[in-house]
């Protein structure tokens, strides 16, 4: 004879859980799904209004991109505005031109160094046939064992315009 | 079909009811009659459902199903209520009453009585008891729950009967035994 024989003939009293059964499963639901679906919706509704502005902003202005990109990445590149002048528009601020007028001076000096009218070379290339009055030469002077002063005399078809 | 159930109730309202209503009963059943106090016994359930819904996308389907899993949780806060508050035996409020059980069936023995010896048991064999003889689980389904081999279980079962004979005064026993036979 044992307890085990005894054991095996009790029955537990039914204990019904009553009201809260429900109350608990209310809780339950509120801290795991209410609380998660409020503010899920939301989020959700404000990130994706933040990507379609951002994707629009892109489309609309892809300088802003650049921009974005140098306030992340690195210092924002400096971008010269071009001004657009109409047609018989006067410009006020001109930009500067490309040759100062220092830079023709010195230009020309160095032309005129290898010009036929320079007077250092006149002498020396006015007997010769071959040069025809109105037109540019470029002569270099190289120096020959035999022939002694040997010059070589190219014609310029073209001259560049200085301002 | 637990599985599918447990799966869809970590995201969809409806499922976590019928999760809900399906494992509820049996886990209240449970607790309510280790710590035989409706307070605490709700107090307890509740924290094994907060913790498993807290956890629920932790819980792989691998080794043990979604009940032994619920089982071990309310082991572990019974445990903790137990250990914490070490009034196991200053617990008056009694939650059964004997007129729960229907009259006619008088082959059953009164549970009042051997609760009041088996709750001198250790927690271990308590839960061991009331899964073997009040739950009528399978020694299989137990090994699943306290994550012991049925062997050992068997065994364990045996010294906790042997335990609580002991904890019986002899003349009350000697009157059990009469009424058994």
């Amino acid at each position: 004879m044992s307890i085990k024989k005894y054991l095996e003939n009790v029955r537990v009293p039914e204990t019904p859980p009553g009201p809260f059964s429900v109350r608990l499963k209310y809780e339950l639901r509120k801290e795991f799904f209410e609380r998660k679906r409020s503010w899920y919706p939301a989020f959700a509704t404000a990130a994706a209004a933040m990507m379609f502005l951002l994707v629009m902003g892109f489309v609309m202005r892809p300088d802003f991109a650049h921009n974005l990109h140098y306030a992340f990445a690195g210092e924002k590149e400096v971008v010269e505005e071009v001004a657009q002048i109409e047609p018989g528009e006067v410009m006020v601020d001109a930009p500067e031109p490309f040759l100062t007028e220092e830079d023709i001076y010195l230009a020309n000096q160095r032309i005129g160094n290898v010009s036929v009218v320079n007077d250092s070379v006149q002498g020396e290339v006015a007997g010769f046939p071959h040069l025809v009055e109105g037109k540019s030469y470029i002569i270099r002077r190289g120096t020959d064992e035999k022939k002694g002063n040997v010059y070589y005399i190219s014609e310029v078809k073209k001259l560049p315009k200085m301002y | 079909m637990d599985k599918d159930l447990i799966l869809q109730a970590k995201k969809d309202i409806r499922y976590f009811d019928k999760l809900y209503e399906e494992h509820f009963p049996a886990i209240f059943r449970f607790v309510i009659v280790r710590v035989n106090n409706r307070d605490i016994a709700e107090e307890i359930v509740s924290n094994v459902f907060y913790k498993a819904m807290s956890k629920l996308h932790m819980f792989r389907w691998r080794s043990i199903p979604f009940s032994a899993w619920l089982y071990r949780i309310a082991i572990s806060e019974i445990s903790n209520y137990f250990r914490k508050e070490k009034r196991q035996r200053k617990i008056e409020q009694q939650v059964f009453d004997e007129s729960d059980i229907p009259q006619e069936e008088e082959e059953y023995f009164s549970y009042e009585f051997v609760h009041q010896y088996i709750k001198g048991l250790p927690q271990s064999d308590q839960d061991l008891i009331y899964f073997r003889f009040f739950e009528k689980k399978s020694f299989s389904e137990i090994s699943e729950i306290v994550g012991k081999k049925e062997n050992t279980l068997r065994v364990n079962l045996h010294r906790a009967l042997r335990k609580l004979e002991k904890l019986i005064p002899e003349e009350v026993l000697e009157d059990v035994y009469q009424k058994v036979s």
